[in-house]
């Protein structure tokens, strides 16, 4: 239910900017602790007006209009009267999240940053840099905050860093690892590696769950499962702990982990949060592009289509210019070793006379070209992400 | 003609190595400027405070000693203080039962 203001009856909003609770009508601000949510009785006569399926049906406090929010969502906006709504009934059903990170950034700021983010890039197209967004919508994503122990032990197989030779030896190694406040994101319809993406955010900005922070925004609940967290958990506590131990034993750039055992621990104190992020939809080219913003600290989350023309020209006027200065080269000491030698014999004899001189050149090259692709292959695959139809569908769920 | 095929082998060769060199800038370049928020692992050290505790020595190859040592490794850690500490504090919820509802 929206939550009106104390002097002149309008709906309230949480501010971003001011870090207040404003009324657009009166301009009355007040802190979001301060605020009370009267009218909290009212809502439990008019809560859940009916159930279908796993769509709910809020009436609006405001107009009295139907608010329809899906199985997840705990806030919404009336489209009727754009009255933000926070639908207490299901935050008071399930769990009340223990904290809540209040956006730090408002909608104007979000656009703003991916404007001047987007400015400089040399093949984004002009669409993506005069912006000019579909929706934006600030959604509260909820995240469990775990206190982990990760116990591991593996047998490697490496050339140690000091060996001239190209003996491998085993080692074993064994440790655990205590992670505090390890963020679990709590919400099965957000694909997991755009909300990880979306990370870090600065948990020390926590603060008590209070539903005026809500105003405005949307949000969802958690809909995990402890089978799901479990298994999350295990596959981010073992990535993290085998990256902070690469480089742990006295082993040169070649190290395999032949085998391995692990147990990961849960604490039962599950610390239950809501983190901010903005959702902004473009289209381009009939697509819809989902651009993140972290709503703490403003951090992009995307991959853009890029202008191939430009691109595939630029690498083409390389390729040109490098080759004809190659053959350029290569044709004057043919010349060359024809007139100092005996005609064709001389010219016939550039080539393999070069290839001392090309072999480095050419290894150089296959690394480049591997490595080339490597970024290559990031851009595709984050375009992807930005253009995948359960993002776009869970911003486009919400109403407004 | 001679001369002529060492310039078209060059050319080529050349182009290739050309193509690698145009390649690997320019998707450098349009890493830098199409892709946002790539999460480094190093960021969750920073964020999760993160402790590591751990042995590493360097063992014979022979199978029934790698064995050994990933098993004595693994009940060694089990049985530390530590780890029974937060096994008893740990989450013991069945698969099944939604997270929200852990109250």
């Amino acid at each position: 239910m929206a939550t009106l203001c104390r002097n002149c009856g309008n709906p309230l909003y949480y501010d971003p900017v001011s870090r207040r609770v404003i009324c657009d009508a009166c301009g009355s601000a007040f802190a979001a602790e301060s605020v009370e949510a009267y009218g909290k009785e009212l809502e439990e006569n008019t809560g859940a007006v009916k159930e279908f399926l796993e769509c709910h049906v809020y009436a609006c406090s405001s107009c009295g209009g139907e608010i329809v929010v899906n199985g997840s969502e705990a806030s919404a906006t009336c489209i009727y009267c754009g009255s933000p709504s926070v639908i207490f009934s299901r935050i008071s059903k399930e769990r009340r999240p223990d904290f809540i990170l209040p956006f730090q950034i408002s909608k104007e700021q979000a656009t703003e940053i991916i404007r001047a983010r987007f400015k400089g890039g040399l093949f984004i197209p002009k669409e993506f840099k005069n912006l000019k967004p579909d929706t934006v919508r600030g959604i509260y994503i909820p995240y469990w905050l775990v206190d982990v122990y990760h116990a591991e032990s593996d047998i490697l197989l490496a050339a140690p860093s000091n060996n001239n030779s190209s003996n491998m030896y085993y080692y074993a190694r064994a440790g655990h690892m205590k992670m505090n406040n390890l963020p679990i994101e709590a919400s099965l319809q957000l694909n997991d590696a755009s909300s990880q993406r979306l990370e870090p955010y600065d948990l020390r900005k926590l603060k008590h769950f209070d539903e005026e922070y809500m105003l405005g925004f949307y949000s969802n609940m958690s809909d995990l499962t402890f089978g799901d967290l479990r298994r999350i958990v295990d596959t981010r506590a073992e990535t993290i702990f085998k990256w902070n131990m690469r480089f742990k034993i006295p082993a040169g750039a070649s190290r395999k982990i032949t085998d391995s055992q692990s147990a990961t621990l849960i604490d039962k104190d599950l610390k239950y949060a809501l983190l901010p992020a903005w959702f902004v939809t473009v289209q381009y080219e009939g697509k819809p592009h989902t651009i993140l913003v972290n709503g703490e600290n403003g951090k992009i989350v995307c991959g853009l289509p890029w202008n191939k023309k430009l691109f595939w020209t630029l690498v083409g006027l390389v390729t040109g210019a490098v080759g004809c200065f190659a053959a350029l080269i290569c044709g004057i000491i043919a010349a060359a070793m024809r007139m100092g030698t005996n005609g064709a014999v001389g010219a016939a004899m550039t080539i393999p006379a070069l290839l001392p001189t090309l072999m480095p050149w050419l290894l150089f090259s296959s690394i480049f070209l591997l490595i080339g692709w490597i970024k290559y292959r990031k851009v595709t695959e984050q375009t992807k992400l930005t253009q995948d139809v359960d993002i776009f569908n869970f911003a486009k769920k919400r109403q407004g | 003609m001679d001369i002529f095929l060492v310039v078209v082998i060059s050319l080529i060769i050349g182009g290739g190595i050309g193509f690698s060199i145009g390649f690997f800038i320019f998707s450098i370049v349009l890493n830098r400027s199409n892709n946002f928020g790539d999460t480094r692992l190093n960021d969750y050290a920073k964020a999760s405070e993160i402790q590591i505790t751990y042995k590493a020595d360097r063992i014979q190859r022979d199978p029934a000693v790698l064995k050994q040592h990933l098993e004595y490794g693994m009940r060694d850690l089990i049985n530390q203080p530590a780890h029974r500490a937060i096994m008893e504090r740990s989450v013991k919820n069945p698969d099944s039962d939604p997270v929200s509802h852990n109250v």
